[in-house]
């Protein structure tokens, strides 16, 4: 037997509830942990995989308007988000002028990476662009169909 | 595909959030039916035409330029 409201919608407005204290959780976790400069790891992961296992909770609890929404932003979105890796990719492997003087000015900012460090930086962008794309293209549907 | 939606709900005084907790659907979602944004399932075109009491045929009928083309 379920523990949740019968109820879709008072399911989503309890679960959506639930995701907003989690994350504002993992929010104040995370500058607590800037700002004193105290190892939050072990208080934090638990909370990660609470905010993941609302994530899915509420996909189970979507309408089919709201699912077919994120199908689409994850579609589109997040090829966006591929393209834009992929062309940069290429755009930094030329050696004209601007791109090596881009080049230089991303190893500043970086500091000199070693392989595995510049393999899992370029792990991170991609994902981080998908799901950019992803937040971006479902903010702007969402305020649209408001 | 074209529906009654709007009509519908206003004759009996509906308001979008009303008919999104009959259906049990968000309102966002009794929005985008009710501008064309989105055409509904067929088990939610069902349980529209339940809600209203109406056959579905009632409630959503082709474009007419999806029945002129065909």
């Amino acid at each position: 037997m379920s523990v949740l409201p019968a109820s879709q919608n008072k399911r989503r407005a309890l679960v959506r509830t639930l995701m907003f204290v989690v994350g504002a959780a993992l929010v104040a976790l995370t500058l607590f942990a800037r700002f004193t400069d105290t190892s939050v790891h072990a208080v934090v992961l638990p909370v990660l995989v609470a905010f993941c296992v609302l994530a899915v909770l509420e996909f189970s609890v979507f309408d089919e308007f709201a699912k077919q929404g994120h199908y689409i932003a994850w579609y589109w979105g997040s090829l966006i988000g591929l393209v834009i890796v992929a062309v940069a990719q290429v755009l930094l492997a030329f050696d004209g002028q601007p791109f090596v003087a881009l080049r230089n000015a991303l190893a500043d900012q970086l500091g000199a990476a070693d392989p595995t460090e510049a393999f899992m930086i370029g792990m991170m962008v991609t994902p981080v662009l998908m799901a950019a794309g992803f937040f971006i293209w479902r903010g702007v549907s969402w305020l649209r169909d408001r | 595909m074209r529906n009654r939606l709007k009509v519908l709900r206003a004759e009996r005084n509906w308001s979008q959030a009303d008919l999104a907790d009959k259906l049990d659907v968000s309102r966002q979602s009794v929005n985008a039916i009710e501008t064309g944004k989105y055409d509904p399932s067929l088990p939610l075109a069902f349980k529209i035409a339940q809600v209203f009491g109406l056959a579905i045929e009632q409630i959503f009928s082709a474009d007419e330029a999806a029945q002129a083309a065909e």
